[in-house]
């Protein structure tokens, strides 16, 4: 294998319920605005009319119709890559020639998929139903991306369920450190639908109200959706051209619980073999991690497990290094989660300020680090950890340290 | 494009392979006496080979069942184990282009014509693609690096090779890795709609049901009991990738191609179009014996090419999966 090449973020790309834009969505995250409300796309009355971090409507409106795409996955998709790529000083026409995708998801085209189940008993018009599925397919994001930006590298989609976005840039940065790609769009996107909030309505995840992460008040989750996209590219091959890298990707671990379908490991041994893997892979000890972005569902089993496993990784110096949730500000968007999250670690790393988790008031004896209460605070990050955990016991780590 | 050479080359110690002809890979061996057509099911008693309680396999769905037995069958035959709760040493990555999409279906279905009561939350809990990963995880104790990959019909190739990678750079020490697909009739519906395109009427007529799943390791006491390695593979995204990739193949440092084996129909067809010609290479078309297995072609290909290797064949042999929006992967393995 060609020597390990070192791996820098370039530019980001956003879609949430905070708008257009990574800048809106650190923002928001910054000054602690939540942006859940009811939602406008679908009834959810029977399901308890829950808050959800939809996109904006007149954002989404504005990216179906600009992108062209059939579904809202790939719309999202795109347009955080586009982002991304304009960030990075990146002209979309002219990539290298051996760029790639790779493209995290729980359910990718799933809305066109339903409609194309919906009208195959009624086939007027087999061209419709026959795009309908070819938009429907879990790849069908990854390969818009791919035919959108000419992209002849490594096309990739990777399903993780919650950890899928994590796991895509941690699989890019892979492609780029063993020479095959010197330029990967790497990321995750989900859109939201009733099939996903009758789910998760079903395992009585939900939140009642407020989503309130670490919270000893904390009863659930709310749903949200978007697409995170960072720029992945070899950091000589960025200086060369003149870029300026946000930060450097550094290591990264997947693992799998071995436990239970749905439920976590209550003591966190995934997600400690997944952080041990990450800091193996960055050949760095516990000790440089200065900001953990959590998982911090808001649930009570994942923030419990999550709290133990993040003192299993950093022993007594846990209690000192500040943790966040940023899932109250644009809610859990399963797939898009880890890579905006992931975002929220480079904006961590460039700004030197630590987002807060917002909602969090009333501390639980069992959730017992630093949450960031109240407001953001000011801290130089050298190395930021991000933590994913997922249905079937998937998780995944991504450490990112200053370029 | 720009080949992956793997060193150490990770080798293939066992290997599970579930297909409508059965369990044997020599199977899909070409034959000059056209069969008939073999069915799109797996004919095999999954509580047997899967060695689950009733009650836990009615759990799951066909997809993560199959995927369970194909890693079972895989696991009896290696010459280690997970060990513990949660072994970190193994990993698992799987790949599928339909994955759970069977649930998903169901699921949605449901939810249009039930009351929010009726439904299922168990299964709700299928209808993640990385399902599979946690029923092989849950059976098997596997704790290490775990990933689902769904790119379509070259989702099983990209298992392997990623898992080849990560083996190389020493991420994990064994890793169980193929594909897995589970077709039902409304999906084989959705497919038979995308047939409707004019523009991918060439797709066959049927997906059949499959799982492959290898194990491999680059462990120095272990990868010795292997027959064959995967020295490298290539990848891109073109429309010509199967060609392109085919003929770069030819310049890896590598024993003469032996044999090129199609993993599904569609790079079979690129191939085809284009004529390819490998001098003295043997051509095999998984799908021309099994019917297209999509993700599940590659690991399928690759079980087979451990089996020849077994006999005495000595050659280099080429993997080439494809899917319909275009992603391609070539694996080389070699003794």
């Amino acid at each position: 294998m060609a020597p390990r090449q070192r791996v820098v973020v370039t530019g980001v790309g956003a879609v949430s319920a905070a708008g257009l834009g990574a800048t809106a969505f650190w923002r928001a995250a910054v000054r602690g605005r939540a942006g859940l409300a009811p939602a406008t796309r679908f009834d959810l009355g029977e399901f308890g009319a829950p808050r959800i971090g939809e996109v904006p409507a007149d954002v989404y409106s504005a990216l179906m119709e600009a992108t062209g795409a059939v579904e809202p996955a790939a719309a999202f998709a795109l347009a955080a890559a586009e982002e991304a790529l304009s960030h990075a000083g990146l002209d979309a026409s002219s990539l290298p020639a051996a760029s790639g995708a790779v493209l995290g998801t729980c359910l990718g085209g799933a809305l066109a998929a339903f409609d194309a189940i919906r009208r195959l008993d009624e086939t007027h018009d087999p061209l419709a139903v026959s795009t309908l599925v070819r938009a429907g397919a879990l790849s069908a994001p990854a390969h818009a991306l791919a035919q959108r930006f000419s992209l002849a590298g490594p096309v990739l989609a990777v399903s993780s369920a919650c950890a899928s976005g994590t796991a895509a840039i941690g699989l890019a940065t892979q492609c780029i450190r063993r020479g095959e790609a010197d330029l990967v769009l790497a990321g995750g996107v989900d859109a939201l639908s009733r099939f996903v909030v009758a789910g998760f309505w079903l395992l009585r995840a939900l939140a009642s109200q407020e989503v309130r992460p670490f919270d000893r008040r904390r009863d659930g989750l709310a749903l949200g959706e978007g697409a995170g996209v960072v720029v992945l590219e070899e950091r000589e091959r960025a200086l060369r051209r003149g870029a300026t890298p946000l930060a450097e990707v550094l290591g990264f671990g997947s693992s799998g619980d071995a436990h239970h379908m749905t439920g976590p490991s209550p003591e966190g041994d995934g997600v400690v073999r997944a952080a041990h893997a990450a800091l193996r892979d960055a050949a760095t000890g516990s000790d440089a991690v200065e900001f953990i972005n959590a998982h911090g569902t808001g649930t009570p089993f994942n923030d419990r497990m999550e709290s133990i496993a993040i003192k299993r990784v950093f022993g007594a110096r846990a209690r000192r290094i500040p943790v966040d949730s940023v899932k109250p500000i644009v809610g859990h968007t399963l797939g898009a989660a880890g890579a905006l999250e992931a975002i929220v670690c480079v904006g961590a790393i460039r700004e030197g300020i630590v987002p807060p988790t917002v909602n969090y008031a009333e501390p639980d004896p069992e959730c017992d680090l630093d949450y960031v209460p109240g407001e953001a605070r000011a801290l130089q990050v050298r190395r930021a950890l991000s933590l994913s955990s997922a249905f079937a016991g998937s998780n995944a780590a991504l450490l990112l340290g200053a370029p | 494009m720009r080949p992956v050479v793997l060193d150490p080359a990770p080798a293939v110690v066992a290997a599970s392979v579930l297909t409508p002809l059965g369990t044997d890979p020599r199977a899909l061996e070409p034959r000059p006496d056209p069969r008939a057509h073999p069915g799109t099911e797996v004919p095999v008693d999954l509580a047997q080979a899967t060695g689950e309680p009733p009650l836990r396999l009615r759990r799951m769905d066909r997809y993560a069942a199959l995927g369970l037995a194909a890693a079972s069958g895989a696991l009896r035959g290696a010459p280690a184990a997970p060990a513990g709760k949660g072994d970190p040493e193994w990993g698992l990555f799987v790949g599928s282009s339909l994955a759970c999409w069977s649930s998903n279906a169901r699921f949605f279905l449901e939810e249009e014509r039930r009351t929010p009561l009726e439904l299922s939350p168990a299964l709700f809990a299928r209808t993640v693609p990385n399902a599979v990963n946690g029923e092989i995880s849950i059976a098997h104790r596997i704790g290490g690096p775990s990933q689902t990959f769904v790119s379509g019909w070259a989702a099983g190739a990209e298992a392997l090779a990623e898992a080849a990678a990560l083996l190389a750079a020493g991420g994990a020490r064994y890793i169980l890795a193929g594909g897995v697909e589970a077709p039902d009739d409304l999906l084989r519906r959705m497919h038979g709609a995308l047939r409707g395109d004019p523009a991918q009427g060439w797709l066959p007529a049927q997906i059949a049901e499959a799982a492959a799943i290898l194990v491999l390791t680059a462990d120095a006491e272990h990868a010795a009991t292997g027959p064959i390695r995967i020295r490298a593979f290539l990848r891109c995204h073109d429309p010509l990738g199967a060609l392109s990739l085919a003929r770069a193949a030819q310049d890896l440092p590598l024993p003469p191609v032996e044999t090129l084996i199609v993993a599904n129909s569609v790079a079979s067809e690129t191939l085809e179009r284009w004529r390819l010609d490998l001098p003295g290479a043997e051509r095999v078309i998984v799908p021309a014996a099994t019917g297209e297995i999509g993700a599940a072609g590659a690991p399928a290909a690759a079980a087979l090419a451990a089996a020849r290797a077994r006999a005495g064949r000595t050659g280099t042999v080429l993997i080439v999966a494809r899917g319909v929006e275009g992603a391609t992967l070539l694996l080389a393995l070699a003794p």
